[in-house]
């Protein structure tokens, strides 16, 4: 049951030569150093997917999807992370374009479907406020309906991506009901109209790929809702479901993991030698590989049955956890070299840092930035509850 | 070495590091130094870990393990000491090596009078900003000695500065046939391993002593940040979860704490008790580094990210504390005496 059928193997096959073959080598090279992606080079890779059919995945046909069964689009994943591809922009792809495909109006589908495919758009979540974050229920930022339009007022935070996003997809207040997960409407915003100004923030690794983007009257066509009025709760719950194993990448976890070993072969070890053959380095990634087979032993046990929430939020758990147990092997095989802040965006380190390998900073500014796994797309301690909510039923 | 300090002493030396501290200008060294006339606690370890975890408490940018370290080398050769304002640090380390100073690569040849050195030192702290460097080098197979160098003589010399993670200056250098005057030499010729090894146990005591203001101040950070940040109708620190994970974080700082003493009280004996102590003493404030650190990022959600908050900044010292002179493994290898 974990192994992949005869059909599977070849389509692994056909996407793995696709990536060697068909792929922009400066993006896997870019990205292999551990540098930051421009938007250009976003682009550059999601036009040479989509210019094989696989950009939207998770789409259904009828709007140019794949329309792959989940083995198939786990496969793909794991492709694209063990060649070093460019990771794909969720926002637009996997966030919202299924729920325009699934709940937007035939006028939306048109509009907003092919820009994305054809990234002539991306997109930004607008989830998040500063006194909303795992009580998302809680949200203010409200829409109010005047004529034609909805005036939007509040502040959305964390918003990650937005400095490049053309548009928004926010959740926004409707009306005030007795449960709060009521009234609140799924509605997109293009980000250059009056009234948004977009701020960005700068986290512990030195990125500023997040935001703060404050809406100050701002005028939009009500047909810029998707789907009911007071029904985004649910559509969010409906992409949760379909998303649940989005955070698997166990395609990158591999090569993080084999990347290591190689820059450990590289890194002088106590007593002489490098440390790749450091027993305790050795045992200490040999500990995490053990981890992370069991993990992907659940991910496949997952594609391939219904799973409940509370299995969703145990993998997601695990899976970032993993992550972040990867990121900490990074920074302590990197030893002193994780010391030196230099600039991600900058090509050349070796002129900066010229007694440094240039993997300590990559992997110490890893290390920072996927701490914040735990913290997005429900925080471990939120998936916990959600996981006791259903052992607890078992003790009944 | 001076006499201990009664408790009197030890409070009003606190309190007057902390005064100073507190002060809303960021601190400089050489007027830190001589407002507060530390020229005592250059040398004395347990006045240093009082004014270690004050700067670990703030994250004041202070060479301060750094000048005292080499304080005590210089005191140790016999050379003639530097004005406490100086600055002075030691560049030990180099990128074909790891830990163990027995990888050292870069060597002195006598060349006349004088010496020349080539060799590549990585990320020394404080260097572009230093008077003086300490440099650790051959002087022949198994023979360690020590430099005394001036930065200003820049011939055969490349340093390139930069910021490490937690916002202190550091440098790479580059020694390409530097010329170095006789009187360079400090100690005995060939017999520094002792003096760096006894060097390092000193500068990992301050590093324990200011890991516990940094971690303790992580703690105070999150307490309150929890007390005050509400979702779900209340605050965050009324979870349950998130209160026994602010315990587990004080259990580690407390553990630290005990290991700055362990380690500040070994430092007077023989080299092996004083070497396993410092060593166990660093395990658990490596250990403690590391989860104090990341249960404070965590409990703050999205804020814990930014670096507007002074939280990750607080983490990335911790960081930097985990491997400046040696990582866990090296410790515990040190204890198991492999
Ligand atoms: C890198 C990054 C990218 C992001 N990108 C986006 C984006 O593109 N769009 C968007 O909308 N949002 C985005 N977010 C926001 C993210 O979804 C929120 O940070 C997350 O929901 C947590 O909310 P918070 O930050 O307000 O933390 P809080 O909710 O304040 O949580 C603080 C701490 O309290 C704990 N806690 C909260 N409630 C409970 C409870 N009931 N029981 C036990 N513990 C609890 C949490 O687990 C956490 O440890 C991003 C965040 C990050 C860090």
């Amino acid at each position: 049951m974990l192994k992949l059928t005869a059909e599977e193997t070849e389509f692994r096959d056909a996407v793995r030569t696709f990536f060697a073959r068909d792929y922009p080598a400066h993006v896997i090279a870019r990205n292999k150093a551990g540098q930051r992606l421009t938007k250009q080079d976003h682009i550059d890779a999601q036009r040479a997917l989509n210019a094989r059919g696989w950009l939207g995945v998770g789409w259904p046909r009828e709007v140019g999807g794949t329309g792959w069964t989940p083995a198939e689009r786990y496969i793909f994943d794991q492709e694209l992370e063990l060649a070093h591809a460019a990771a794909i922009i969720p926002m637009a792809v996997i966030y919202i374009g299924p729920i325009i495909a699934a709940f937007g109006s035939d006028q939306q589908k048109a509009d907003w479907l092919p820009a994305i495919l054809e990234s002539r758009s991306f997109w930004a979540q607008g989830y998040s406020e500063p006194e909303a974050g795992s009580d998302l229920a809680s949200l203010r930022f409200s829409a109010v309906r005047d004529g034609d339009d909805y005036i939007l007022n509040g502040t959305k935070i964390w918003t990650s991506g937005a400095q490049w996003a053309d548009w928004i997809f926010c959740l926004a207040r409707t009306s005030r009901e007795e449960r709060k997960q009521q009234g609140i409407s799924l509605i997109c915003a293009p980000l250059d109209l009056p009234g948004i100004s977009v701020h960005p923030i700068r986290l512990i690794d030195g990125s500023d790929e997040l935001n703060r983007i404050e809406f100050d009257n701002v005028r939009v066509p009500v047909t810029n809702r998707i789907g009911d009025e007071g029904q985004a709760w649910h559509y969010a719950n409906v992409l949760l479901k379909n998303e649940r194993l989005s955070y698997a990448h166990i395609g990158s976890k591999k090569r993080d993991l084999a990347k290591l070993l190689e820059e450990a072969g590289r890194l002088p070890a106590n007593g002489g030698g490098t440390m790749d053959r450091d027993p305790a380095f050795r045992l200490a990634h040999a500990r995490v590989a053990a981890r992370l087979a069991a993990i992907e032993a659940s991910i496949l046990r997952a594609l391939r049955s219904e799973i409940s929430m509370a299995t969703a939020a145990a993998l997601k758990i695990a899976c970032t956890e993993c992550a972040q147990a990867i990121t900490e092997l990074g920074i302590d095989v990197a030893g002193r070299n994780r010391l030196p802040m230099l600039d991600r965006g900058e090509a050349d380190w070796a002129a900066a840092a010229p007694a440094t390998t240039p993997f300590g900073p990559v992997a110490v500014q890893s290390y920072l930035f996927e701490r914040a796994q735990t913290i997005y797309g429900g925080s471990t301690e939120v998936q916990k509850n959600i996981i006791w909510r259903s052992l607890a039923g078992m003790a009944r | 070495m001076s006499a201990p300090l009664s408790e009197t002493e030890q409070t009003m030396l606190r309190d007057a590091v902390r005064a100073y501290l507190g002060r809303d200008e960021a601190p400089r060294w050489p007027d830190f130094a001589e407002r507060l006339g530390i020229d005592a606690a250059l040398l004395d370890a347990q006045q240093g870990a009082i004014i270690a975890e004050e700067i670990g408490r703030t994250r004041a940018h202070l060479p301060f393990a750094d000048v005292a370290t080499a304080a005590w080398l210089l005191d140790r050769c016999n050379a003639p000491a530097l004005p406490a304002t100086a600055i002075a640090t030691l560049a030990w380390a180099e990128p074909a090596m790891r830990y163990d100073f027995a990888g050292i690569e870069t060597h002195a040849r006598r060349d006349g009078d004088g010496w020349r050195l080539d060799g590549t030192k990585a990320v020394v702290g404080w260097a572009a900003e230093a008077d003086v460097l300490l440099v650790a080098a051959h002087t022949g197979a198994d023979a360690l000695s020590l430099f005394r160098i001036d930065p200003a003589r820049t011939e055969g010399l490349r340093l390139s500065p930069y910021r490490t993670i937690d916002s202190h200056p550091a440098a790479d250098l580059v020694f390409e046939n530097h010329a170095l005057p006789a009187d360079a030499l400090i100690g005995p010729e060939g017999g520094a391993l002792d003096l760096l090894e006894e060097a390092r146990d000193r500068a990992l005591a301050l590093l324990a002593a200011e890991a516990v203001g940094l971690l303790d101040n992580l703690l105070e950070q999150t307490i309150a940040y929890t007390g005050q940040r509400r979702q779900f109708g209340q605050p965050i620190a009324g979870f349950q979860a998130l209160q026994h994970r602010m315990v587990d974080m004080y259990l580690e700082c407390e553990l630290a704490r005990s290991s700055a003493w362990l380690a500040v009280e070994a430092l007077g004996e023989a080299a092996p008790e004083r070497a396993r102590a410092v060593s166990s003493a660093m395990v658990n404030v490596a250990r403690a580094c590391r989860f104090v650190g990341q249960q404070a990022i965590q409990l703050h959600g999205g804020m814990g990210m930014t670096d507007e908050l002074p939280v990750g900044h607080y983490v990335k010292r911790a960081m930097a504390i985990e491997v400046l002179w040696a990582d866990s493994d090296w410790h515990l290898a040190r204890i198991a005496g492999i």
